[in-house]
């Protein structure tokens, strides 16, 4: 009896756990990658697409919400959490480098 | 966590759904309403009431014998035509000799009677559906403003609510024809009704979020627009004409008294001018219907005339961004008419008139309206289907008093948006007129947004923000001290009453009455009322059957909270 309750609560606190980084990770995680992927995105539509600033701002912006929206629902119907912070951590330092590459 | 896609899906959908629900509710119900913001803000100014309007043409040459009186060595010019068929309010904007922006706002009657009413009207609920009410000092994203953030990820929530909605249905089609109204469990009957109407109305959810979201979304996370701008090449003028999100602020400024104008030239020497009179027809007949007119240094040799078109047309969805420029001494074209607007703008005009509604005339905004009241009834059934559906399953009393509270809150939420927005209408009808901005509003009351301000400082925009967060506060409490199921029949019948007495007191104000105004023709006035009647009635259903014996009978077991006992 005293073994299925420390079952019970040691599988509630892992519950939790996973629910925590799961919701960190689609809604945090999720934001570093958009927030870095729209200064790529700028930056590459400017000198490879030829877009004028403006444009590319606003085009950015476009693909920062379809990033967004497509991070929280993957991060959310992903089976391991561990690679989806592996993912999610690579994706951001990818973008990190090209949005600040000289 | 749960083990199979569609079972982690349906957490996200709950989860999000329920979180971030209480405020959708709030927004899809404001932004449902704002699609007639212009009928509202016409209902909102009596003294617009009735009147009959002059032809564009009369209203034009009006314009500019009332200028040329008030204003006749004045620098720049700026009218505002009125929208004859939404809104007919004729806006003059002038510069004083010190370079000082004066304005006077008309009834287009020709009688001179000026429009004294300032009030926040139908734009408030434009506003507050992406900002609370709080002003956006910046729209280049450069300063934060969490309220707008708030509302924007609010509205992520909701787009990943739908997409994750379509996921879980798999039998969507069943679904779609599905509704168990005789079903002995309420929380069949709530389901039924949020997957009914959520099948129904997805396309226009989905696009309306879309939409609402990719229009500001720079404003959101800015970083990109940040990268854009260490490029030297200079940035999109955000003006009025100029396209994407700068055009239709500048249609928010223009259609209120104007902003203060830069690149004033300096003027040339007097010299008879060109009629404008005939430039518009010129402009007319190249761009149609014609929504302002600028005139820089009027009377003088280097004179400008500059029209613009309608920034958004019933029969195309885009905003459009036309404009014609004549030399104002010789009435030589500067510069044609001819949207010059490159791909990405497109998008985002395109993007923008979806979400705005301004095409297809008055057919396609009651669609609109329809669709956004399937939408937010979805929500509302979402929310209660929450509770129904676990409270009576709760075995802890920890689990009970959370589904408890979160019934509270749902009264809260649903209840006392639908009071708030009826509090305001009412708020907008019986506030005194004399309470309004003597200077008109510009800086204060033209942009619905909320500002702390002593009571007997609050001029009639501010008293109308606070009626409606004073109404949202007692209902709240209301939800918080009455027992839910009470609380949900009080605050509908509330609700009800107040959408039902709307045409009543439309006779505690001049020129405002129903009769005078189906006799007089102002249709505009008519629909608010009558709409504001028939939603009212249609809750009075709903809260009588909230609190009939029938319903408690064949409900209330399986929605009523099991007591508590002491010892919980």
């Amino acid at each position: 009896m005293a073994i299925a309750a420390r079952n019970v609560k040691a599988s509630d606190t892992s519950y939790t756990r996973l629910v925590v980084s799961r919701t960190a990770a689609a809604v945090l995680g999720g934001y570093f990658v958009t927030y870095w992927a729209g200064a790529a995105a700028a930056k590459l539509t400017i000198e490879w697409g030829g877009l004028s600033p403006a444009d590319a701002g606003m085009l950015s912006g476009l693909v920062q919400l379809v990033v967004y929206v497509a991070a929280i629902i993957w991060v959310c119907a992903a089976a391991s959490m561990k690679k989806t912070w592996l993912v999610l951590a690579v994706s951001t330092a990818l973008l990190v480098v090209i949005a600040v590459a000289p | 966590m749960e083990k199979s896609l569609t079972q982690r899906m349906d957490w996200l959908h709950t989860w999000f759904g329920l979180v971030l629900g209480w405020l959708a509710f709030a927004l899809f119900l404001t932004g449902t309403i704002a699609v007639f913001w212009f009928e509202i803000q016409h209902w909102a100014q009596p003294e617009l009431h009735g009147a009959k309007m002059l032809s564009p043409e009369a209203t034009l040459q009006y314009s500019v014998d009332y200028l040329q009186k008030v204003a006749p060595d004045s620098r720049r010019w700026t009218v505002t035509l009125p929208d004859l068929e939404r809104h007919p309010l004729l806006v003059l904007n002038w510069l004083d000799e010190n370079n000082a922006l004066q304005f006077a706002r008309l009834v287009p009657d020709g009688s001179g009677r000026k429009v004294t009413t300032v009030t926040n009207g139908g734009r408030f609920f434009v506003d507050f559906h992406w900002t609370f009410n709080r002003e956006v000092p910046d729209l280049t994203g450069r300063k934060f403003q969490w309220t707008y953030m708030l509302s924007g990820f609010v509205g992520m929530a909701f787009l990943i609510c739908t997409i994750t909605g379509l996921i879980v249905h798999k039998k969507i089609f069943r679904n779609f024809f599905t509704f168990r109204r005789q079903a002995k469990s309420v929380q069949t009957r709530w389901l039924d009704a949020h997957n009914v109407l959520g099948v129904l109305s997805w396309p226009f959810q989905f696009m309306i979020v879309l939409t609402g979201l990719a229009f500001y979304c720079y404003l959101y996370i800015p970083t990109g627009m940040q990268m854009a701008a260490r490029y030297p090449a200079p940035p999109a003028p955000a003006v009025v004409g100029g396209g994407g999100p700068g055009m239709l602020w500048g249609r928010y400024a223009s259609d209120a008294v104007g902003r203060v104008p830069g690149n004033i030239v300096a003027p040339g020497n007097p010299a008879p001018n060109v009629p404008i009179a005939d430039l518009f027809a010129q402009a007319q007949a190249e761009m149609g219907v014609l929504s302002s007119f600028t005139v820089n240094n009027p009377g003088r040799d280097n004179a400008t005339v500059r029209f613009g078109g309608t920034r958004a047309r019933p029969d195309a969805i885009t905003f459009t961004a036309d404009s014609m420029t004549f030399d104002g001494a010789s009435g030589a074209v500067i510069s044609p008419a001819g949207n010059t607007v490159n791909a990405v703008q497109k998008v985002t005009n395109v993007l923008g008139g979806l979400h705005f509604a301004f095409f297809g005339g008055t057919a396609m905004r009651v669609l609109y309206f329809l669709c956004g009241a399937a939408g937010t009834i979805m929500i509302g059934a979402g929310l209660v289907m929450f509770t129904a559906k676990r409270r009576a399953k709760a075995k802890s009393a920890a689990a009970r008093r959370f589904y408890e509270l979160v019934d509270r809150m749902n009264v809260a939420s649903v209840g006392g948006a639908m009071f708030a927005c009826a509090s305001y209408l009412w708020a907008l009808r019986l506030l005194p007129q004399s309470l309004s901005d003597p200077n008109g509003g510009f800086s204060g009351g033209v942009y619905a947004s909320i500002r702390a301000v002593p009571l007997d400082q609050a001029m009639r925009s501010d008293l109308e923000l606070y009626a409606f967060w004073a109404a949202w506060g007692v209902a709240a409490l209301h939800a918080l001290v009455r027992a839910p199921r009470k609380a949900w029949a009080e605050q509908f019948a509330a609700v009800a009453a107040l959408c039902i007495g709307l045409p009543a007191i439309g006779y505690l104000v001049p020129n405002s009455d129903l009769g005078s105004m189906i006799a007089a023709e102002d249709w505009k006035v008519v629909a608010v009322d009558l709409v504001g009647f028939s939603i009212g009635l249609m809750l009075a259903c709903a809260a009588w059957k909230m609190r009939s014996k029938r319903v408690d009978v064949h409900v209330g077991k399986a929605i009523a909270a099991p007591a508590l006992s002491p010892a919980d």
